[in-house]
């Protein structure tokens, strides 16, 4: 009885690890086994997105297909530079270029026709009414009118310098000379295209 | 026997691993997004029409006839839409004494933009506007900035 008893326990004992096994084996089985839908969703998802990567670095650099930005063109941004000193003025020299507010990015060159006037300013007359005047022509502040040439595009008529600056007439920009020396405030008159 | 094995089967089909879950959320969170900007974005129930003048002050006359009835106006900060000028008159400025200063003009920009409620006011893309506010504003061809002196629903 008692070996017999021993027995059954083994085989209790065995019969159990036996049911248990064959269940994890099973588990493993339908892990790896269990590729479904959504497995292969997310893989074609996968494949899709690099090859639309691949596809847009191709067309845009090799066939230009998606290069959609446009093309610059030259434009005439007309400024007026008031009330500086007339030394500044002196420093005004054909093609000469300007920064946007000492940062490296190139508003433009200037064109040769700049006129360099009288600066105005406001007094009062004999009747207490304000009056322009303007400064001396010997040493006196100076007004600048100029016209930078620069690049760019439209965009729904509004104009983007160098791609990415909007500009607008009535906006007030600051712009320094390529030795960074000169640091000026201009007021944007008007903006046309080069014919 | 073979009924169990058909519902050993069957549980197998359901289990879900923890890609499944992330893909099920993306993909749910893609669809929440899809819907908000489809149908959220143009509801525009509980919009209304708003008309704000805004005076520019001291302009110089070379720059005061850039604007014109019909041009749309967009925030210059963010070029979100602001309306469209449905008005516009200018008269020549003054100092503080009253007096006028010769080649300068204020500008008076009315606009008609689409409104929403914002707080006890109205707010034109997210852009608050009431009476005594500074606005920055532009046109494609123009900027200017003023306070806005009149509201009116």
């Amino acid at each position: 009885m008692r070996k017999g008893g021993a027995t059954a326990m083994r085989k209790r004992s065995y019969g159990a690890g036996a049911s248990r096994e064959p269940a994890a084996n099973e588990n493993k089985a339908s892990i790896k086994k269990g590729f479904g839908v959504l497995d292969a969703f997310a893989i074609v998802l996968i494949i899709v997105c690099l090859i639309s990567v691949v596809a847009r670095y191709v067309l845009t650099d090799e066939k230009g297909i998606l290069h959609n930005e446009p093309e610059f063109s030259d434009v005439a941004v007309s400024i007026l530079i008031s009330d500086v000193m007339y030394t500044t003025a002196d420093n005004f020299t054909e093609d000469m270029v300007f920064y946007l507010d000492g940062s490296a990015d190139v508003v433009g060159k200037l064109d040769a026709n700049f006129t360099v006037t009288p600066a105005q300013y406001y007094t009062d007359n004999e009747n207490g009414e304000l009056v322009l005047a303007y400064h001396s022509e010997e040493g006196g502040n100076v007004d600048i009118r100029a016209t930078l040439i620069t690049e760019g595009y439209f965009s729904d008529g509004t104009y983007y310098l160098n791609g990415k600056t909007l500009l607008t007439s009535g906006m007030t920009i600051t712009i320094t000379d390529s030795g960074g020396t000169m640091k000026v405030s201009a007021l944007v008159l008007d903006i046309a295209l080069v014919s | 026997m073979r009924k169990n094995g058909v519902g050993g089967a069957s549980s197998k089909s359901i289990r879900i691993t923890i890609v499944d879950v992330i893909i099920i959320i993306t993909a749910a969170v893609f669809i929440a997004m899809l819907i908000h900007y489809t149908f959220a974005r143009d509801n525009s129930g509980d919009g209304y029409i708003i008309q704000y003048v805004v005076k520019v002050a001291g302009v110089r006359d070379e720059l005061s006839d850039r604007i014109t009835v019909g041009d749309a106006v967009y925030n210059m900060e963010d070029s979100l839409p602001m309306g469209t000028v449905t008005a516009f008159s200018r008269e020549a400025s003054t100092d503080e004494k009253g007096r006028t200063i010769p080649g300068m003009m204020d500008l008076y920009v009315t606009i008609e933009a689409n409104a929403r409620p914002y707080g006890v006011g109205s707010a034109v893309s997210g852009h608050m506007i009431y009476a005594e506010g500074w606005l920055e504003l532009r046109t494609s061809k123009f900027y200017f900035g003023g306070v806005c002196i009149d509201v009116s629903r």
